[in-house]
């Protein structure tokens, strides 16, 4: 095993992770409350997943993605999904020049750095696929040539859990492509007496960029050496497998409730973003309590539930507590 | 003898014809002879000549002989012919009647055809001394009549099969499987009980009281030195193992699968002083640091936790017992 100087380390994420009070303080600008939504933007841009976002219309979700990719200097697009949308809306397409007599390349609204899909589930499935293609290989493919996305590439999807007539549900293998599954809630009491207060006052703040993408991307590399031990690496797969086999963790009433556990992408995902949630709490190793308090984002999109289940208005996120109350910390 | 007879004849009359009355005598004196040697009869009788089809008609087998006699009936079959089965037979009875034997048989018959039925000869076989002879009773001739069947009434369903009641003696084979196959699961199960109680001794933790588990526990990691061998890592573990299991024995706290901070929030004000609470907090996190940080505390840390938490354990336990002595004098107060 590789030697690990925890101190040094440490020492090195007070200094990468210094950034992102000045990133809080520039989006809290424009942004009131949501630290939650905010938290969990950072930690998938952090550790190279995708977000998608569940909530009612109204909760700053596209200001939020917008005021991060300005503070960030990088460039934001916003697609959104309707039924007629095609795969070129959103990849771009070859038009031909006719002056020239050749084909040139139109990219689409994917080849930026932020893209917020907006009611990604408005959308036919072919559509779906094409935009989560590009999420999982960070490339489109144009005609006979490929272009690489420029990094960081962060994908926001919004889902609006109220109306579902006309939508088109993503697949269960398409939603695993996103890192985190974030259910975001009303602002609290104060928190809305501001956010109407600012907006009745007409202020609109202009966040100015405070770091650059090179900063997010030496970010990444500092959150990937995060020292994560063998205990913690076991309490993932721990995790992991009761979703799988709850029976083997002593947790016998979840069976029947479990349709399909987390894949191995699951476990992937959850060490990451761990390290990551670590990161932002400026630690360079994980504890419990880290990959605690990313479980129910990580796994909430990743667990089937049976009819059973859903008779019993039995919750993914009922299944997940149970879990993580079950299963030994170490 | 045949001068002697002649001369008997010739003394009669002459208009008798002397010749053939002689010949007759003869004839009658052979008959007489003939019949004391061979006294077996056989006959089969019914008592009325009128049957409907399917009635039982009995038939009287009756065979006289004398002692000498050995006599064997008919072997009865299930039927006679095609249209005449067997329905029961009596044994054969035999009674003594002036030096004659009578053998009485009855055998009832019943007769699936109608008309004029002729049932069949039986055959006796008579040992007479050695010499098997065979007696065969004369024919019987009955008159079988049909269903007559009243065509002015409906046309009725066949009935059903009529069920008969259940005898014990019938059930009780049942029963006796049953009670066997019930006793066979029951030592089956027993067996499968007592080899998993084999298998899976319970826990000790479960059987002590919490602190005489916990400090009987401390004593075993002391003893085995890890720390001053440089299992700094395992030595914490199981330091930490002890405390959270005797937490949760103790407080009814699932400690065990709560993290450090989830694990402080869960022990609220009251359940114990906030000076060891505080304590017991510092080798935890202390404890996080080694397990998942790489940290190598020194000696004297090392020391100290094992203290703290065995001094929590003294202490919650002091405190058990001080409340159950204040909840003891508190009534009289």
């Amino acid at each position: 095993m590789e030697s690990i100087d925890i101190k040094a380390l440490n020492e090195k994420i007070q200094q990468d992770s210094a950034f992102l009070e000045l990133l809080n303080l520039e989006i809290s600008k424009s942004i009131v409350g949501q630290k939650y939504m905010l938290e969990r933007l950072m930690i998938a841009l952090l550790s190279q997943g995708h977000i998608l976002l569940e909530g009612v219309p109204g909760l700053a979700k596209t200001l939020a993605i917008k005021s991060l990719s300005d503070a960030i200097d990088t460039k934001f697009n916003r697609i959104q999904f309707t039924p007629d949308l095609l795969p070129a809306d959103i990849l771009g397409t070859l038009i031909y020049n006719q002056a020239k007599g050749n084909f040139e390349v139109k990219k689409g609204p994917v080849f930026s750095n932020f893209l917020l899909a907006d009611e990604i589930n408005r959308a036919p499935a072919k559509v779906q696929s094409a935009l989560l293609q590009a999420m999982q290989e960070r490339t489109v493919t144009l005609g006979d040539t490929s272009y690489k996305l420029e990094e960081p590439f962060l994908v926001m999807a919004t889902q609006n859990p109220i109306e579902q007539e006309g939508t088109y549900n993503l697949p269960e293998a398409q939603v695993d492509r996103f890192m985190l599954k974030v259910k975001i809630s009303y602002p609290e009491f104060e928190e809305e007496r501001q956010i109407m207060r600012q907006n009745v006052a007409g202020q609109n703040p202009n966040i100015k960029p405070v770091i650059s993408a090179q900063t997010i991307l030496q970010a990444r590399d500092t959150v990937r050496k995060v020292y994560m031990d063998e205990k913690i690496e076991k309490y993932i797969l721990d995790i992991i497998f009761a979703t799988r086999e709850p029976e083997k963790y002593k947790i016998e009433n979840l069976k029947h409730l479990i349709s399909y556990g987390g894949s191995p992408r699951a476990s992937i995902s959850l060490a990451m973003a761990s390290k990551a949630y670590a990161f932002i709490k400026r630690r360079g190793y994980v504890i419990p309590e880290d990959v605690r308090a990313v479980a129910h984002d990580v796994l909430r999109h990743r667990i089937g539930i049976t009819y059973e289940a859903e008779a019993e208005n039995i919750t993914q996120e009922h299944i997940i507590d149970t879990i993580l109350n079950r299963v030994e910390v170490p | 003898m045949k001068q002697f007879l002649q001369k008997i004849f010739n003394s009669f009359p002459k208009h008798f014809n002397r010749n053939a009355l002689f010949h007759y005598f003869i004839i009658s004196f052979l008959l007489s002879v003939t019949h004391n040697s061979y006294a077996q009869t056989a006959t089969a009788s019914t008592k009325q000549k009128e049957y409907v089809i399917g009635d039982w008609v009995p038939v009287d087998l009756f065979v006289s002989a004398t002692s000498n006699n050995k006599v064997v009936f008919p072997n009865l079959k299930d039927s006679i012919s095609e249209t005449i089965e067997v329905a029961n037979f009596t044994p054969v009875d035999t009674v003594k009647k002036a030096g004659q034997y009578e053998y009485h048989q009855l055998v009832n018959l019943i007769v699936f055809d109608t008309g004029q039925i002729q049932l069949p000869q039986f055959q006796f076989l008579v040992n007479n001394n050695g010499k098997l002879d065979t007696i065969i009773s004369d024919p019987i001739l009955v008159h079988v009549a049909g269903v007559k069947i009243d065509t002015t009434k409906d046309i009725k369903d066949i009935k059903e099969p009529l069920k008969i009641p259940l005898t014990f003696q019938e059930i009780l084979p049942y029963i006796i499987g049953a009670f066997i196959l019930a006793i066979l699961a029951g030592l089956i199960t027993w067996f499968i009980m007592e080899r998993k109680k084999k298998k899976q001794p319970i826990d000790e933790k479960f059987l002590l009281p919490p602190h005489v588990w916990a400090l009987k526990e401390l004593d075993k990691l002391q003893q085995q030195k890890l720390w001053q061998t440089g299992e700094v890592k395992d030595y914490y573990s199981r330091l930490t193992d002890i405390a959270r299991t005797y937490i949760e024995l103790r407080y009814k706290i699932p400690a065990m699968e709560k993290t450090t901070d989830e694990l402080m929030s869960s022990m609220h004000k009251g359940m114990v002083k906030q000076s060891l609470k505080k304590e017991l907090n510092e080798v935890l996190v202390l404890s996080d640091f080694v397990k998942f940080a790489k940290a190598q505390p020194d000696f004297i840390e090392n020391e100290n936790s094992f203290k703290i938490i065995k001094d929590f354990i003294d202490k919650t336990k002091q405190l058990e017992e001080e409340n159950k002595t204040t909840d003891k004098i508190s009534p009289k107060n």
